[in-house]
């Protein structure tokens, strides 16, 4: 099915990957600098995927956040201050400071699930779509995860549930290749992890996770079969992470030449100079989209910066209602 | 060569007494005649001198009654023949090193399993009950609820003015609330046995009322402005003995006791003058009263008193009575149930001597009016007997110079 | 009144709760068109249709992620692990995912759902169809665990459950599924963290759970005849347990025994003791006694029966005690 996508849908596709782009790239150097407690896991280079899965979605839809892929969570309109805030553990983040980074969720934004224990997220998509399958009013589920998320039991059983009970749930694994420091080839024999979905009996897509066009044409499609009551699909879209697994992680599992190869190809350079000739944004909407983002981005840190941490009694509430 | 140490006979009617204390420990050397145990009867305590020297071998520990002539501790010529004495002991099964309590090191190491429970040690604590005097009465002799309890229930609370206010805790609302508990020893125990004793034995009575002895306050008066030439100041309690001896000696049914269920009637008219003392009631006795002259009475008296409440008393000086008086009044009581001396048959209570408005010869007059409390045992003594007693006591107090045919 | 038996009172809860709340769904292995394993939710697939009744795939982990995924967005699904011993599969799900959620989201959600499991002893089917594993939740924050020993109390208890916004592991011990009792005709509900009282008495506590309630009660009339007063207290509620009642209990008989199957290392045996010991020590005037099943997995068949504590085990316990 072709899509044709509006200027809309792309440049604010553009305005997500820079605003991701430039918000990893200062997470990172606030980390090297020692502000940030805790870890960051940066998905700078694989921002492409997530921006063009958010933009599928409609408000009511369900995103089960990868954890890697902060711009899906910055396109579907997460608070860049409460994210912020929440990475550096401040009781103004979107969950009171207690997630940190790890498993940041906004449940009013449909944002549900992450959590610190990797493929646990997968059968949580697959519960919040039968409750949309129970409420009848079309609402999707986008389930998000890693390929070494694929070697769970979680991940088979649940996929193999949604499949049974044809529930309207996008699973989509970005493939960087690598989980946590192993290589895929230790994680799977199989090549493509898209081939799964046939032994589900579900359709199973491939894409260029650092080509968001291309992503958001194979993510609207399933996200219409979803909504059609056609059932789950499984996209696989390959990308890389440019950095460790997290900041500080030497990544001696892998050359500096495979590295350089990928960053040649940064998702954001490539879309830039494709809108560019297709006349969809000029060198002022460029510095544009760069001021916009500098902007946000730095709000979003002062308010981080300046806001408290939880108190001990604060973080004792809400074990139960 | 062995010598006993033995519970000697302390008065002519003792018939065992108890271990107060032992001045010298286990093994240690005694001299002759050096006071080597404190040993206590009826009212009166009494050091005892060791009657020989030697290693002192303990055989019956403190606050065991022993009955007199019985050997108490053994003494040796040589440590040898203690350590042969011991050793025969245990082979035989006699040992019991009863005055050996184990240090408190001792017993913090013993690995036994514990002795008491969270609960029986919170009640001990409570109600001030010395868990080494409580036996155990649970698996593996556990002290228990039922312990401490029936520990507390072995003791009579008493009101003496020793009590001091202390926090009051229940631990449920059906318990009473004890506010201290003094235990009942020595002195006081022999009193408490004594007089609950006496009710249970005889149907007790009083007999109240007034005397007036303005006529013998005034010979009382008299006989002060003479002190210089008699040499004394008699009381009234000197009077009162020898008019209520002559009054026996006229009546000697209220001279008498029970036993064996006979009457027996006393030849002696011994009156025993009760003394009170910070540990309990004293009854100081002054034999064949009706002998003496009043002068004597008062000697007596006063040496009886003083010696009292110096604790240097005897047992023979407060043995043998066969009447007892009681002088409360001083104490601005009027009127009591005195409770009668066994095995004596009555007690004379005075109670307060003051001065009254009376009626004589249809005149309202003031004199002296003294109170009375007569309590009889009406096994033996009915109510006309005893109206008779106190009428003879009107006709001497009101005419005391009677006194000196007497 | 009427006389219902353990099964069918938690199929009326069930009905009840479905019937009161449309976002009330149960899901499991067989609980729908074949009415259940044990036949606990016969008649509902029929009643409310196959998506408020539905059958999953053997898939623990994936009915407890249905389960919570569903419970965000809005729903109250009561789920089913056919035998407790299968929870295993799903510790993530329930002890990382379901227990944390609420308090990591900073309380911006609530996850109001069930799960209930067959336990313990009854079936003599072995070692994997036998185990009462109720201790690993009573551990962990965020869960509520309940345990009822009568059908007056599965009723209550469960609409109560059902209606509580936190994650609830409702056990049902399969040996208890054909025992008879009053229900009301009307609506009722019972608390959860509350204990009852089932016999009162004055010179021990008995503290018992799930069968071994019935246990300790047919020892205590027992014990009855020879003049001793057992006082019996069920907690049916493991988690948060009703502390209060317990300590009012051993403070009026100063003796204490607490039954239970499963294994007496950090048992509920064991919580209550250390909890009676902290804040009761004084009431107790003798140690306090567990009784339990052995440290071992349990074998296949007959044996089974005497692996766990009897009425002559309570009654020797309480003598000894006692004594």
């Amino acid at each position: 099915m072709k899509i044709n996508l509006s200027k809309k849908v792309l440049i604010n596709m553009y305005h997500n990957l820079v605003l991701s782009r430039r918000y990893e790239e200062k997470l990172i150097e606030l980390f090297s600098q020692g502000k940030i407690s805790g870890w960051i896991h940066s998905g700078i280079g694989q921002e492409a995927t997530g921006v063009a899965i958010s933009e599928c979605l409609h408000k009511e839809d369900y995103l089960v956040p990868y954890f890697r892929s902060r711009s899906s969570l910055i396109a579907k309109g997460m608070n860049l201050s409460e994210l912020t805030a929440e990475i550096f553990g401040k009781k103004t983040g979107c969950c009171k400071g207690r997630s940190g980074e790890g498993h940041v969720a906004e449940p009013a934004l449909g944002m549900i699930g992450a959590g610190g224990v990797i493929g646990s997220s997968i059968p949580i998509g697959v519960g919040l779509a039968y409750a949309a399958s129970l409420e009848g009013k079309n609402r999707v589920v986008a389930c998000c995860f890693g390929d070494g998320a694929t070697s769970r039991g979680s991940f088979h059983e649940a996929i193999n549930m949604a499949s049974a009970m044809n529930l309207p749930i996008v699973f989509v694994c970005e493939n960087n290749l690598y989980a946590e420091f192993s290589n895929i080839t230790i994680q799977m024999k199989i090549k493509d992890i898209f081939r799964r979905a046939e032994a589900y009996g579900i359709p199973g897509v491939m894409v260029d996770g650092c080509d968001p066009i291309a992503v958001y044409e194979t993510m609207a499609d399933s996200v219409e079969r979803a909504r059609k009551g056609e059932g789950p699909t499984l996209i696989e879209a390959k990308s890389y992470r440019w950095r460790g697994h997290f900041e500080g992680d030497p990544c001696e599992y892998r050359s500096k030449a495979e590295v350089e190869n990928w960053i040649k190809k940064d998702p954001l350079i490539l879309y830039q100079n494709k809108l560019k000739e297709m006349r969809i944004i000029n060198s002022k909407k460029i510095d544009e989209a760069e001021r916009q983002a500098r902007d946000a981005i730095e709000k979003a840190i002062q308010f981080a910066f300046q806001s408290p941490f939880p108190t001990l009694e604060e973080i004792k509430e809400d074990v139960y209602t | 060569m062995l010598k006993d140490v033995i519970m000697p006979q302390l008065g002519a009617e003792m018939t065992a007494g108890r271990i107060a204390e032992w001045k010298k420990k286990e093994g240690e050397w005694v001299e002759e005649k050096e006071v080597v145990v404190i040993v206590e009867t009826d009212k009166i305590t009494y050091e005892i001198e060791s009657p020989g020297a030697g290693y002192l071998h303990i055989l019956i520990g403190v606050d065991e009654e022993v009955p007199v002539a019985v050997p108490i501790g053994i003494l040796c010529e040589s440590k040898e023949e203690l350590k042969s004495l011991i050793a025969k002991e245990r082979a035989e099964g006699l040992i019991k090193p009863k005055t050996e309590t184990p240090s408190p090191e001792q017993l913090a190491a013993t690995t036994s399993t514990p002795r008491i429970s969270p609960l029986a040690r919170k009640l001990a604590r409570e109600y001030h009950v010395d868990l080494e005097t409580v036996q155990g009465s649970g698996p593996n002799g556990r002290i228990i609820k039922r312990d401490i309890l029936r520990s507390i229930e072995g003791r009579k609370v008493t009101t003496s003015p020793r009590i001091r206010e202390k926090e009051i805790v229940s631990f449920s609302s059906s318990e009473k609330m004890i506010k201290e508990i003094i235990p009942l020893r020595g002195i006081r125990k022999v009193i408490a046995d004594r007089l609950y004793g006496s009710l249970q034995q005889m149907a007790q009575f009083s007999d109240m009322g007034e005397i007036d002895v303005t006529e013998t306050i005034k010979f009382r008066q008299k006989l002060l402005e003479q002190e210089g030439f008699i040499g004394a100041a008699i009381s009234l309690n000197d009077i009162l003995i020898k008019v209520v001896a002559t009054i026996l000696k006229q009546m000697p049914i209220m001279n008498s006791s029970i036993l064996d269920e006979e009457i027996h009637v006393w030849n002696q008219i011994n009156i025993g003058m009760a003394v009170s003392l910070d540990e309990g009631l004293i009854v100081p006795v002054i034999h064949e009263a009706d002998k003496k002259t009043i002068l004597e009475i008062h000697y007596l008296l006063e040496d009886l008193i003083d010696r009292a409440r110096n604790h240097r008393i005897n047992a023979d000086d407060v043995k043998g009575g066969t009447f007892t008086i009681s002088n409360f009044g001083s104490y601005g009581t009027m009127y009591g149930t005195p409770i009668i001396n066994p095995p004596q048959v009555a007690l004379l209570g005075i109670g307060l001597i003051r001065q009254a408005a009376m009626v004589i010869n249809d005149q309202i007059v003031v004199g002296w009016s003294m109170s009375y409390s007569l309590t009889m045992n009406h096994q033996v003594i009915d109510g006309a007997v005893g109206s008779q007693f106190i009428n003879r006591m009107r006709k001497f107090l009101a005419n005391p110079s009677v006194l000196c045919t007497v | 009144m009427k006389s219902l038996n353990f099964r069918w009172a938690i199929n009326e809860a069930l009905r009840e709760e479905m019937e009161r709340d449309e976002r009330v769904f149960i899901a499991g292995e067989d609980v729908g068109k074949p009415g259940g394993p044990f036949g606990i939710t016969k008649g509902l697939w029929e009643k409310f249709g196959e998506q408020r009744v539905k059958d999953t795939p053997l898939s623990e982990e994936a009915i407890i992620g249905l389960a919570v995924g569903a419970a965000a967005a809005g729903y109250r699904p009561v789920v089913e692990i056919m035998f407790m011993d299968f929870i295993t599969i799903a510790m993530d799900q329930i002890c990382n995912q379901a227990a944390k959620m609420r308090y990591l989201y900073g309380g911006k959600i609530s996850l109001p759902l069930v799960i209930r499991t067959l336990f313990g002893t009854g079936l003599r089917a072995g070692g994997h169809h036998s185990q009462s594993l109720e201790s690993w939740f009573i551990h962990t924050p965020g869960l509520k665990v309940v345990m009822p020993s009568t059908p007056y109390d599965a009723k209550g208890l469960l609409k109560s459950a059902i209606r509580d916004d936190n994650p609830v592991i409702f056990l049902e011990h399969k040996g208890l599924l054909r025992i008879k009792g009053d229900v009301p005709e009307e609506e009722f509900l019972i608390p959860l963290g509350v204990a009852d009282v089932k016999r009162t008495g004055k010179h021990a506590t008995v503290v018992a759970t799930g069968k071994l309630v019935h246990t300790a009660l047919g020892a205590a009339e027992q014990l009855a005849r020879d003049g001793i007063e057992l006082e019996v207290i069920d907690p049916r509620t493991l988690s948060p347990l009703d502390k209060e009642t317990i300590l009012n209990s051993v403070r009026k008989t100063n003796h204490l025994i607490i039954a239970h199957e499963g294994t007496k290392p950090c048992g509920i045996g064991a919580e209550i003791s250390a909890v009676v010991a902290e804040e009761g020590l004084d009431f107790l005037d003798a140690p306090i006694k567990r009784l339990a099943s052995p440290f071992m997995p349990i074998p296949f068949g007959p044996l089974e029966d005497a692996l766990v504590p009897g009425e002559n085990d309570i009654i020797e316990a309480v003598k000894e005690i006692l004594k």
